[in-house]
């Protein structure tokens, strides 16, 4: 339980990092423990869910690629870390003494006036994850999320200083904004 | 697949439009003081030709005032050596002072041990001209050590040297005897020395002392191990640089074992004058003994106890690179035809190479020779054959093998010099070099005798032919500075003016400011004026010399002659010099310089609006009492931390190589020492040496790692985890300087300006460079002055990688640069607490990328996250550089590139470049749609880029496990260079094809021609959606100024040009593209740099124009020029770009900024809540940008049940 409750943690912590305008919490807790712990689950997956999203909208069309006309048969992308995974699997991050697991589903919102036909038009979708706990327990939650403006994935900048600006000696700094080069200045710190 | 689309503003244009205005920078802090001068003219011509130069393959002729080659030797004519003992074992020495090599012999079954004088003097000179005439030699007994006394059959290995350093050769005998009947297995009983008198008898006779225990103890004694044969088993010579012989001794044990012995003796101070010139032995103060001090080989593979498996070696620089190399054999060896002879090249910091060259040879080895029989000033080889353990019918054979200069020097067919005969030549049992006969040109002979069997003592006599060696050097002494000798000024260039006559030959000049010699091939002056003028690629010496290389004509008939020479230098003079770059960090830019005579070190922090210097490390470094450092270093593998003071001095008797804790204590003493600076009255001397090539890394608390945004879940949760726990991690900053340490300075930017800012925490001395301080205390102890050649010189890279346990840490890989070939790494997680206790940093490995065909290791390392099998591992990818001893194209050192686990230090894979590689190492993600392998964005490097000295560049897949295997690539580029070959035990060969992404000569719309890549490669994907590699060529101040050069883009998947931008050409003078570039979101930036004329006596300080293009690519081939902004100097290092301003350092001892930095002064960062710790996404696919750096934004949620 104590593994369990570790991973569950991180990616609620996983979801604050990555999904930073997300407010709100969990709050329908159940009597039942495994009833709880299935609604830890299910929101795990969607903070998996909402990572994915971020890292997968493309300019232009948004998030066409992950919904489907109407609904139908909606798709729970693999890339979505652990998604599907039964216990014991590959990719579950559950301990196995836990049973448990989760399965996300990517929907399109029914305003989008994309919506019959498969596209997204407004970067918005819903982030429907079910989550399954002991004693066959299960728990899904809906998130309705936005994207912002689609500027790709962003490099974090250096972090340590060093030749090459990174440790991939690639000389790449995408940090560095534009330079102004009319702004210039010599300094002998030896002395003349 | 990948691509870039961030929208540049209409703003960003404008400023890009109005910047392109070309604007000088003039400092006038530095504009008189780094004016370059140039030298009077220094000129050797007649004798001095003769006096001031050391000559390889090269003789002076008197008659004509000139150098010249050497006729050439190894005409070998046999001639009976006229002695009747049945001596077996024997070792020459000149015992008698007379100048003519004489030699000690003793019996096998007999005891005795006798010296017999060389008296060949009494017999007539022959016709010197007829190649086939034969001096008669005379060696008579003139005295007994141990008289004749029959035995049963005994080793007794014997060895010949001054060991006590008087001048006078002294006698080594140890004894084996027999252990187990009906084996070869033979133990040692005893092992003796006498030492020699030092003054002959009436007679002119050598006289010794009595004998006295050799082995400083008994665990000494019996290190010496299993001896089973005679032949060449032991050899003297100076292991560890403190110019006392000590001793190679091999035997049986482990398949084949050679244990280093070390001389013990206390060194006479001081000495008596004239100082013997190195590599001379110094005088001991008391009698010598040796002491076991390490192997330096075993598990040979030549079998098991009790057979003739003990080797037959010589252990001596075969290849020209510095280091000494191993060749051996044994006479019962050779099952494995690959075993029978090998090469195993020696490595820069100590040890062998871990893969051996077999050279054909039909086995059975006695005694193996090496020295330059042929006179060209290349050693060769010679080696004897056994008869009774393998190969019976063919003892008593002799083979010559010419080297041939290349890497592989011994590949060619050797020539048989003797054959078998039953009944007067069954075999070989020992032999020696020596010059018996003093013919003219003093070539060196070979006596090799059957002592055991038919006493058949042979000399092989060396004769000269009438030709001219191949090809031979001469190197001039070093260029009086005159009354510059106490300015503080360092050499960037020279000119000379050579006067010589071809006579169908040929005639190459280097020239070299540095000791040990850096050569730099002399090229055609671009002001047509005949001189040859060369640029020094490490400006930071002062030791001026030319080398002059001559090959005779096709024939070898007639020989190119040289009767003057006339040299001048420019030299800067400054305070300060920075040959290494920039960092800047948190409002603070930190910069390592030195100056010059002294090599004085010193690290500065100065505000990052550059008006303003915080601290001088070196200021805390002196001002500390020794006892309130925290010196490191590790064992000789590099993986165990060992205090670096004299306290601990025993047990740093192993990384030092020292002989005794006495003399590691001198050691440690004089390195923890103020031991740099001129030595002025009233100026204190400082414990920090020069900071030539190391740009300082800054360790901070961790931020997001460069794989971060792709990383799975759990890796994320991993990391920041890391970053949690080590967010009050104090900030260090790491670099190299010639005191033999790499230093961590402590700097806090929110209080710059008090402790422990400025501080030193630790320090630590690669184990690689402390083997070579032996060498490096005796030269400075002799001379005078300080003399360091063996020092970290590279800049750290720092990265966090995955430990053993799952939790991150942070590595720190440093190279040595001008001052090694290793690589060293590591932990810098934690090594100062949060309260200000000094932990430590822990040693991880070290190594020799490449082992004995690395360069000096100036190439950065790359780390990467790589997913191998499934398998997430942190790789450290290392490559060197061009070495000091083959400077010039054909290059056979410092193409290896090398992939290790960061944790372990574990070999993955190597790759070997056409040449030298002279870029550092990049690595990135890509999902290009023309990259083999369908490669994805999932945190994981997909490829490794580098280049080298050739204009070759090379793209790898770097998630690869090959046990240290060849890494193959095809697919990663198209054009076929040098396959990488592997000898295996059956004496057969592989080799693994190498491929090349880019060539400047190659690739359609190039140079067409070669020239070298230098610095850092960068790497971004434009709008294109693919990869593009960004890097200019010529930007090694060694490659001709005449030679235009480009600056490219070049697409990562196909290796095809995108853009160029071609070096403008006034004259004769060509822009190089020194230091690599850096590349932004938006754009481009490099440097566009012309030389300073050489030898002008003008002051022409070279000039740069650092250039911003757009990333994406212009019309047709060309870049969109964002601005051009002048230099009043050349900048040959690093751009460093951080948070909106560039900075880069010149020689003459300034820093200069480009742009407006975020914070200018130190701290503003940590002050500011609004830094986004992500850059400007960029990453994108053929699909359209994909993700987004903006959270989401959750408009509602529900629990559904």
């Amino acid at each position: 339980m104590l593994v369990a409750m570790i991973a569950l943690t991180g990616l609620v912590t996983l979801a604050s990092i990555t999904v930073m305008s997300i407010q709100g919490g969990i709050t329908a807790v159940g009597q039942d423990r495994s009833k709880s712990v299935a609604l830890y689950i299910a929101e795990s997956g969607a903070a998996a869910g909402a990572d994915y999203l971020r890292k997968n909208i493309i300019a232009g069309s948004y998030y066409s690629t992950l919904v489907e006309p109407n609904n139908v048969n909606p798709q729970k992308p693999t890339g979505i870390v652990g998604n599907g995974a039964r216990p014991g699997q590959a990719g579950n991050l559950f301990s196995t003494d836990m049973n448990a697991w989760y399965e996300v589903e990517i929907l399109n919102n029914v305003e989008d006036a994309g919506f019959a036909a498969g596209n997204d038009t407004d970067k918005i979708v819903i982030i429907r994850a079910t989550g399954h706990g002991p004693n066959g327990a299960t728990a899904q939650v809906d998130w309705h999320v936005q994207a912002d403006a689609v500027t790709g994935l962003g490099r974090p900048c250096p972090s340590y200083g060093q030749k090459g600006m990174a440790e991939d000696g690639a000389g790449r700094n995408d940090c560095l904004t534009t330079v102004i080069s009319t702004d210039v200045a010599t300094y002998s710190p030896g002395g003349p | 697949m990948t691509r870039d689309r961030v929208a540049r503003s209409p703003l960003t244009r404008a400023v890009a439009a109005a910047a392109a205005v070309t604007l000088a920078i003039s400092p006038a802090t530095a504009s008189v003081t780094s004016c370059p001068q140039t030298s009077s003219p220094s000129a050797w011509s007649g004798s001095f030709l003769d006096t001031d130069t050391t000559k390889n393959g090269v003789v002076y002729d008197t008659g004509g005032a000139r150098l010249q080659l050497q006729n050439g030797a190894g005409q070998f004519r046999s001639q009976s050596l006229g002695i009747t003992d049945f001596t077996v074992y024997a070792a020459v020495g000149d015992f008698d002072h007379d100048g003519w090599d004489d030699f000690a012999g003793a019996g096998e079954t007999d005891a005795f041990l006798r010296i017999y004088r060389n008296r060949t003097f009494d017999n007539p000179a022959p016709d010197w001209n007829d190649v086939n005439a034969t001096r008669v030699p005379s060696f008579p007994v003139v005295r007994e050590l141990i008289g004749s006394n029959s035995t049963s059959v005994r080793r007794r290995p014997i060895a010949v040297g001054d060991f006590n350093g008087d001048g006078w050769a002294d006698v080594f005998l140890a004894e084996h005897r027999l252990a187990e009947t009906g084996t070869l297995k033979f133990m040692p009983n005893n092992a003796k020395l006498w030492l020699n008198q030092a003054s002959n008898d009436v007679d002119g006779n050598p006289q010794f002392a009595g004998s006295y225990n050799a082995m400083t103890d008994g665990t000494s004694l019996t290190a010496l191990g299993e001896q089973a044969w005679g032949g060449s088993t032991t050899q003297v010579l100076d292991f560890n640089g403190d110019r006392k012989l000590d001793l190679l001794y091999s035997s049986s044990d482990n398949g084949g074992t050679i244990r280093v012995f070390l001389n013990t003796c206390t060194l006479a101070s001081p000495q008596p004058t004239p100082v013997p010139a190195a590599p001379a032995p110094l005088l001991c103060s008391n009698a010598p003994t040796f002491t076991y001090a390490s192997v330096l080989i075993t598990s040979m593979g030549l079998g098991g106890s009790g057979t003739a498996r003990s080797p037959v070696f010589s252990y001596t620089d075969v290849d020209g690179d510095g280091f000494r190399d191993l060749i051996a054999s044994a006479p019962a060896c050779c099952d494995n035809a690959g075993d029978r002879l090998r090469l195993w090249k020696g490595q820069s910091g100590g040890g062998l190479s871990s893969t051996t060259q077999s050279i054909t040879f039909q086995g059975g080895g006695t005694a193996v020779f090496v020295h330059d029989f042929s006179n060209d000033g290349k050693p060769d080889l010679v080696v004897g054959t056994d008869n009774n353990n393998y190969n019976n019918g063919h003892g008593g054979e002799l083979f010559y093998w010419v080297n041939d200069g290349t890497a592989t020097p011994f590949a060619g067919a050797s020539t048989q010099l003797s054959a078998h005969n039953a009944t007067t030549l069954i075999d070989y049992d020992v032999g020696f070099l020596f010059n018996y006969d003093h013919d003219p040109n003093n070539t060196m002979d070979v006596m090799i005798a059957d002592g055991n069997h038919t006493g058949s003592f042979f000399i092989q006599a060396n004769r000269v032919a009438a030709s001219y060696v191949e090809c031979g050097d001469a190197a001039s002494g070093t260029i009086d500075l005159g009354t510059l000798s106490n300015s503080e000024l360092v050499v960037t260039a020279a000119r000379i003016h050579p006067t010589y006559t071809l006579n169908g030959g040929t005639i190459r000049f280097y020239l070299s400011n540095e000791t040990p010699e850096n050569w730099v091939l002399a090229t055609a002056c671009p002001d047509a004026s005949g001189d040859l003028c060369a640029s020094f690629p490490h400006p930071v010496g002062r030791t001026v010399r030319w080398k002059v290389e001559m090959c005779s004509n096709a024939s070898h008939t007639q020989t190119p002659v040289l009767s003057n020479v006339s040299a001048t230098f420019d030299y800067t003079r400054a305070r300060e010099h920075f040959r290494a770059g920039v960092i800047v960090n948190d409002g603070v830019a930190y910069l390592g310089g030195f100056r010059q005579p002294g090599d004085r070190g010193h690290l500065f922090a100065v505000n990052a609006g550059l008006s303003n210097t915080y601290w001088d490390a070196a200021t805390w470094i002196n001002n500390a009492s020794d006892s309130a450092r925290h010196i490191y270093t590790s064992n000789p593998a590099g993986t165990a931390r060992l205090d670096f003071d004299s306290d601990s001095a025993a047990g740093l008797l192993a990384t030092l190589e020292a002989a005794n804790v006495s003399q590691a204590k001198a050691v440690v003493d004089w390195v923890r020492s103020k031991r740099f600076g001129v030595g002025n009255d009233g100026i204190e001397k400082s414990r920090v040496g020069a900071i030539q090539n190391s740009t300082p890394a800054i360790l901070t608390k961790p931020g997001f790692p460069i794989w971060y945004v792709y990383a799975g879940a759990t890796d994320k949760l991993s990391h920041q985890a890391y970053q949690t726990a080590q967010q009050d991690r104090r900030s260090l900053v790491l670099f190299g300087s010639k005191d033999g340490m790499i230093h961590a300075i402590q700097t806090a930017p929110t209080t710059m300006t008090t402790a422990p800012s400025g501080a030193e925490a630790w320090a630590f001395v690669p184990p690689k460079v402390a083997s070579g301080m032996i060498a490096d205390f005796t030269n400075s102890l002799v001379s005078g002055a300080t003399e360091v050649a063996s020092f970290p010189d590279g800049s750290p890279t720092l990265a966090d990688y995955r430990k053993a346990d799952g939790t991150f840490g942070t590595a720190a890989l440093i190279g040595s640069g001008a001052g090694g070939k290793s690589l060293l790494a590591l932990d810098v997680t934690s090594t100062v607490t949060t309260s200000g206790a000094v932990v430590g940093p822990t040693p991880l490995w070290t190594t020799v990328p490449g082992e004995a065909d690395a360069g000096q290791a100036y190439a950065k390392p790359a780390v990467a996250r790589v997913l191998i099998g499934g398998a997430e591992k942190f790789i450290a990818i290392a490559a060197t550089g061009i070495a000091n001893e083959n400077p010039t194209a054909p290059f056979t050192k410092g193409r290896v590139v090398a992939a290790y686990e960061v944790a372990t230090g574990r070999l993955l894979w190597k790759f070997q470049a056409q040449c030298a590689v002279t870029s550092d190492v990049a690595t990135f993600e890509t999902d290009d749609d023309l990259e083999p392998g369908a490669p994805s964005f999932n945190g994981y490097a997909d490829r490794a880029v580098f280049a080298d000295a050739c204009g070759y560049v090379y793209k790898l897949d770097p998630a690869r496990d090959l046990a240290g295997g060849w890494n193959d690539n095809p697919g990663l580029g198209a054009i076929a260079v040098d396959g990488a070959v592997t000898s295996h035990p059956d004496g057969s060969s592989t080799t693994t094809d190498q491929f090349a992404l880019f060539s400047t000569r190659l690739t359609n719309h190039a140079l067409g021609a070669e020239s070298p890549i230098a610095g850092t490669l960068a790497v971004r994907s434009d709008a294109s959606t693919r990869v593009v590699l960004f890097f200019g060529t010529g930007g090694l101040e060694s490659h001709a100024v005449t030679r235009p050069n480009e600056f490219y883009a070049v697409y990562a998947d196909t290796g095809l040009i995108r853009s160029k931008m071609a070096g403008a050409c006034a004259g004769s003078m060509c822009e190089k593209f020194y230091g690599g570039a850096v590349v932004t979101t938006q754009q481009v930036i490099f440097t566009r740099t012309t030389d300073p004329a050489v030898g002008t006596t003008s002051c022409d300080t070279g000039s740069t124009k650092v250039a911003a293009v757009s990333l994406e690519p212009g019309a047709g081939e060309d870049f969109t020029v964002d601005f051009t902004q002048s230099v009043a100097s050349a900048v040959m290092g690093a751009l460093y770009g951080d948070a909106g301003a560039l900075y880069f350092a010149t020689l003459a001892g300034d820093v200069s900024r480009i742009g407006t930095p975020r914070s200018p002064d130190a701290g503003g960062d940590s002050a500011s809540t609004t830094i986004n710790p992500f850059g400007t996404g960029n990453e994108s696919s053929t699909t359209g940008t994909v993700g987004t750096n903006s959270p989401l934004t959750l408009l509602g949620w529900r629990q559904v049940y």
